[in-house]
């Protein structure tokens, strides 16, 4: 799928905006209800042979059970992931959320310069904001490819840095 | 409007892989979905060849009535390993490396949900089939109380046993990594517009599999734990001399075997459903129908454990509701063969050696099926039960069915994966030796079962001697047979005519529109389904 920008710019001519989520085909509710199905199946069946004496199947539904509550908790945490970037005429705002981290900042355009690394061996493309010598990379969920076109957007909005 | 990257999973695994790592450490550091489906699949061919040479040990002895080749204990050791080692290590493993290979492919993920998971899913898997095989080798010998670990043999025998046991453990791991690896990659990671109803059949399939292992392993895991305390913590689940109950062992084993039976052969479903539009170059008939019968039978596979034990004793309502429920299962498979066959019908079909390989499971299997109806009749169950008529029956399921639609998909994803046609001619070799020689196998001991000889016996009855011959001979063949499909594979991974990206002219599906091979990273940015 080619780089998708947002509309902003079209509308107000000083403006920019760019969001990046990763691509997530389960809702929330279907997170819930497809957990609890399986928690449900696989611990009625521990159970009823728990109840015939045999109870040392409960443990490993339990655990089971447990890896699996794990795995649809990271997704679940994954599903909220986004990342932000707004330039509006002397400010740049970035937002980003990863996990149960939660990032929010804003930079004065004027002090801000764009860093672009092309591919290396064994790298990856980068592009990142920096201003008063702190870095910002930028791209969290974008391949190399949709990364360097980024990039380029960025170009005519920003200065370049070394 | 904004960007939908499909590359967020535990993005921190794929990093590295931009010039990813070379030798040794990139198979076993690897986190790439490719790497690790080739590796579950070379992992199984391995196994294929020690537990199939553990079969051609078994056939040997049989070839002649008498003790010829090996001690009976020594016999028994075979075909427990062998079952044990062609359940755990090849089949399942192969599936495994089939929905890794192509199960993002299919819906435009770029890997796995948890590639790291991934990993550690695969590399206990030889630990475990190390621990199997090194268990011959241990004072007493290997295990010899049957893959399906009954006691009270299984609680009396040495330390290989218990070898078994922690086998089986990490088997079960492997498998619940897996299962949960494979179902939130195919709910969470579909590209957009890729709704349930438009997967491709494979991963339906793989889908419903993967529900019944996380299901039913748990139920496995207890059962050989409970051998286990018995054999070593004098606590008496089975023991009758403790007041224990064996019988119980078998009904719990059954509630996680015959699961298991369809775990091993629902994925083949899927590959056969891939297949036959292919080659008869018509989208499949009744893909919802397909759908809804792959999750009735796999519903109904809770309900019949009890087929596989009419003989220990149980009430005649409990015969009937087992026998009938068991019947019940023939409706959804009926579904499916005739959706096959519907399929074909009037279709421009042509024979490659997926599509022969698929008509030939959609035929063998089919036998298979009814001779399992046969078995699940109460009456006939108790006169045929522990013969050779179930030994025929399950390799008809399991070879025809099971590993004939293995042999399909690797024939058919060969040249996705290795960017090389493979060699027709030899495939077709392969296909016409297989076939007739694992039909010289197995259809005699229909008659060798129905004449009442037993399994799991190093000698038999002088009656028996003509059927056993052609089985063995028969095996033999079939056997070699399996060096030219490995021939076949390693000469279009060194090279041969070039794939194209589409390779089937009648192939459809996300994994077509990738080059052929598929690069090592492939919808980093998620497809758009139509």
């Amino acid at each position: 799928m080619p780089l998708v920008l947002d509309d902003f710019s079209a509308k107000q001519e000083a403006g920019f905006r760019f969001t990046s989520r990763p691509n997530c085909s389960l809702s929330a509710r279907g997170r819930k209800a497809v957990f609890w199905t399986i928690a449900a199946v696989t611990l009625l069946i521990a159970t009823v042979f728990a109840a015939l004496g045999y109870w040392l199947t409960l443990p490993f539904a339990g655990l089971e059970i447990g890896v699996l509550a794990w795995a649809f908790e990271t997704l679940g945490r994954q599903s909220g992931d986004f990342e932000t970037l707004t330039i509006e005429e002397d400010e740049v705002r970035v937002e980003r959320k990863r996990g149960d981290h939660q990032e929010h900042f804003k930079l004065n355009r004027q002090w801000v310069s764009l860093i672009q690394v092309k591919k290396q061996a064994g790298g990856q493309v980068r592009v990142a904001l920096r201003s008063y010598g702190k870095e910002t990379e930028l791209g969290l969920f974008l391949t190399d490819e949709a990364r360097s076109e980024l990039g380029v957007k960025l170009q005519s909005w920003l200065k370049p840095g070394r | 409007m904004a960007h939908d990257a499909a590359h967020a999973h535990d993005a921190g695994d794929h990093g590295g892989h931009h010039g990813h790592p070379t030798g040794i450490m990139r198979w076993l550091t690897t986190t790439n979905h490719k790497d690790i489906g080739s590796l579950y699949l070379w992992f199984a061919g391995i196994m294929f060849l020690v537990a199939g040479s553990m079969a051609l040990i078994i056939r040997a002895e049989l070839f002649q009535p008498g003790l010829q080749v090996v001690n009976p204990d020594f016999f028994n050791q075979m075909t427990t390993l062998h079952g044990l080692i062609m359940v755990f290590g090849v089949i399942m493993p192969a599936w495994a490396g089939f929905a890794n290979w192509q199960i993002p492919l299919m819906i435009g993920a770029p890997d796995m949900a948890f590639p790291r998971m991934n990993n550690w899913g695969f590399w206990v898997l030889p630990v475990a089939g190390a621990l199997l095989i090194i268990s011959l080798f241990m004072p007493g010998g290997g295990v010899a109380g049957g893959w399906t670990m009954y006691p009270p043999l299984f609680i009396q025998g040495g330390i290989s046993y218990d070898m078994t046991i922690f086998a089986v453990h990490i088997l079960g791991a492997s498998s619940i990594m897996g299962s949960i690896n494979i179902i939130t990659t195919i709910l969470n990671m579909r590209a957009p517009g890729m709704t349930l109803m438009k997967m491709p059949l494979f991963v339906w399939t793989w889908l419903i599999t993967a529900y019944l292992l996380i299901a039913t392993v748990p139920v496995l895991a207890g059962a050989v734990t409970m051998l286990l305390t018995d054999r070593n913590f004098d606590t008496h689940f089975f023991n009758a001399a403790g007041g224990g109950d064996p019988v119980m062992f078998q009904h719990i084993f059954w509630f996680f075997g015959h699961p298991e039976v369809y775990i091993l052969i629902l994925p083949a479903f899927g590959v056969v459903s891939q297949i036959i539009p292919t080659f008869a170059r018509k989208p499949l008939f009744g893909y919802a129908s397909m759908v809804y019968a792959t999750a009735s039978i796999a519903i109904l596979s809770f309900i019949v454990w009890a087929h596989h034990m009419f003989t220990v004793g149980m009430p005649a309502a409990a015969q009937l509701f087992f026998m009938y429920s068991t019947m019940l299962i023939a409706v959804p498979t009926g579904v499916k063969v005739f959706n096959w066959v519907a399929t074909m019908w009037k279709g421009s079909m042509t024979f490659e050696t997926p599509m022969l390989f698929s008509v030939a499971f959609v035929c063998l299997f089919t036998i298979g099926g009814f001779s399992g109806l046969v078995c699940a009749m109460t009456p006939v169950d108790i006169q045929i039960h522990d013969t050779y008529y179930v030994v025929a029956h399950f390799h008809y399921v399991l070879v025809s069915g099971a590993l004939f639609a293995i042999i399909a998909g690797v024939y058919y994803w060969l040249p996705k994966w290795t960017g090389h046609m493979y060699d027709e001619k030899l495939g077709k070799w392969h296909f016409w030796l297989s076939t007739i020689s694992m039909n010289i196998t197995f259809f005699p001991m229909h008659f060798l079962g129905l004449a009442g000889m037993p399994r799991r016996y190093a000698d038999y009855a002088l009656q028996f001697a003509e059927f056993n011959a052609i089985a063995s001979v028969g095996a033999f063949i079939f056997g070699a047979s399996q060096l030219i499909f490995l021939w076949v594979i390693l000469k279009a991974i060194r090279g041969g005519n070039k794939a194209t990206d589409q390779v089937w002219e009648g192939a459809e599906g996300l994994e077509w529109t990738v080059p052929s091979p598929a690069p090592y990273h492939t919808f980093e940015t998620a497809p758009v389904v139509k």
